[in-house]
């Protein structure tokens, strides 16, 4: 029996959000968010502030990524401005049959500003297929800390290195000059990440970047000291200062409390006066 | 084929440029392995193996071998802005400080005997000029891709070549590291050049956005190593 093209259903059109912010900083007031544009699905939540910093909560409050989904954010600290952009949520990359997701990330951090990008895990469901962009363009006195977490599938339903495909792409500049370049295709399929899954079965991965004036002193060893049976840290400087750091866990919860410990060492050395929220742990994981 | 490749004159260049006598310091190195070994329990030969397979074969493919051919392809189109763009690459790619350092040192030591051994080569010596300017990060795969060009090897043996000494360096690194003997560690690097012939073919569809890699506990493991409270290699 023949199925006409009639019988099919509708191929699905992909959602396009985005977000377009600026913080700016006064003199008095603080930083405050003085640009915005959000497009749905994405969503700003209010912002607040605490200190001299203004904290954004963005989220996609649909369901998560789907084929032709694609996110834009664009975020520009200006300089002094301290802005930090959390998500208390999960944002999972759901089961497709073809095609993919695509997430472009800019953040741009000017002179004498910090920015504190701390998202909760991308989570990579069976048959997921992302691709991620994801570029930063930071002065040579700003201050980042730009954090990334991925789980390898829904923990809860035993489900790990399902997923097609991860494709991501980051380019870090500081003064133009190109500081940090990841580029990936990650196919557990294929048999990649092998030694990830050595390790941790069903095991969950951050990625950090840390950038700042200050020199780094001891804070390699303080990071290796970490460690435990449940996850594995590793810190490298990067050149002309900064740090790169990288954390594996058996579960969610151990790379949580890790990601809590590494990021209150990082805010100590960036001597930056970091708003309680930020020192306080995601409540993602639990 | 063309000329280079029926004329074997390249040969007796290649063969002293790759020995283990020419001296690059990458006898020092284990490029990871030391602490990889102590992280996954490495014992024997088979240990080596399984490296091969897993991480050092799919590396070479997937990110060396292609940046390696596209250096020498910037190199014959005597295009140095791509030399010099793709050499600050891998240099941010190389996420370990020791790995990057090591890459670096080893281009400074080969760089500086290619100079001595071939004083009118063009190429080498604007390279050279643009290292000590500062505006080149000297990582021993774009001096490797220069020496090929210099000595006209033809473009599978120098990918060959490149991933032979990889693997040949992992092996020597592996007699001390995992108290193996010089046959298994024979018989090991054996099982890796069998399959060098397919990481060489694979690297060649490779295009430049998208080589790359990613071996997150690899690379955790060998930023340990600057911490590591013993160790035998520098890194």
């Amino acid at each position: 029996m023949s199925v006409s093209t009639t019988d099919l259903p509708p191929a699905r059109i992909g959602v396009l959000g985005g977000a377009r912010l600026r913080y700016t900083h006064a003199l008095g007031v603080g930083t405050r968010l003085t640009e915005q544009w959000v497009r749905p699905p994405l969503h700003l939540g209010k912002s607040y502030h605490e200190d001299a910093w203004e904290i954004s909560i963005l989220m996609s409050p649909t369901a998560g990524l789907l084929d032709k989904d694609l996110l834009e954010v664009e975020a520009t600290v200006a300089a002094g401005a301290n802005a930090a952009l959390i998500s208390p949520a999960a944002c999972r990359v759901h089961t497709m049959d073809a095609g993919y997701a695509t997430v472009r990330q800019h953040y741009i951090v000017e002179s004498r500003a910090v920015l504190d990008v701390w998202p909760a895990p991308l989570i990579l469901q069976k048959d997921a297929s992302i691709r991620q962009f994801t570029r930063l363009d930071v002065a040579a006195d700003a201050t980042v800390l730009l954090c990334e977490l991925v789980s390898p599938g829904r923990a809860a339903f035993g489900e790990a290195f399902e997923f097609s495909q991860w494709n991501s792409q980051l380019r870090i500049y500081r003064e133009s000059s190109l500081l940090a370049y990841e580029n990936f295709c990650c196919q557990p399929k294929h048999g990649d990440v092998a030694d990830w899954r050595a390790l941790y079965p069903c095991g969950s991965y951050a990625s950090f970047y840390f950038l700042s004036p200050e020199p780094l002193g001891d804070i390699i060893q303080l990071i290796h000291d970490l460690e435990t049976p449940d996850a594995i840290i590793g810190a490298s400087p990067l050149r002309e200062g900064g740090l790169g750091i990288k954390i594996l866990a058996r579960d969610g919860i151990s790379l949580r409390k890790t990601i809590f410990l590494v990021r209150n060492l990082l805010i100590i050395k960036s001597k930056q006066d970091f708003p309680q929220a930020l020192h306080r742990a995601q409540t993602y994981f639990n | 084929m063309d000329e280079a490749d029926q004329s074997a004159a390249w040969v007796p260049a290649l063969l002293q440029v790759s020995d283990p006598l020419f001296p690059t310091g990458a006898y020092a190195h284990s490029m990871g392995l030391e602490q990889w070994a102590a992280t996954c329990g490495y014992t024997s030969g088979d240990d080596l193996m399984e490296f091969f397979q897993q991480h050092a074969g799919p590396a070479l493919a997937r990110l060396e071998l292609p940046y390696l051919r596209l250096v020498r392809d910037a190199i014959v189109l005597e295009d140095w802005s791509t030399v010099l763009e793709l050499d600050a690459e891998i240099d941010a790619w190389k996420w370990a400080n020791e790995i990057r350092e090591a890459s670096i040192s080893q281009g400074r030591g080969r760089l500086r005997l290619l100079k001595k051994l071939w004083k009118s080569s063009p190429e080498i010596e604007i390279y050279a000029d643009a290292f000590a300017l500062g505006q080149a990060r000297g990582h021993h795969l774009v001096v490797a891709a220069l020496q090929f060009e210099l000595l006209k090897v033809p473009g599978d043996a120098a990918l060959m070549t490149y991933g032979y000494q990889s693997l040949a360096n992992y092996a020597s690194a592996s007699i001390k590291l995992l108290r193996i003997s010089p046959e298994s560690a024979q018989i090991a690097l054996a099982s890796g050049l069998e399959q060098l012939n397919g990481w060489v073919a694979a690297s060649k569809l490779v295009k430049r956005e998208s080589a790359g890699w990613l071996a997150p506990a690899f690379d955790i493991s060998s930023a340990r190593h600057a911490t590591a409270f013993s160790r035998l290699f520098i890194s």
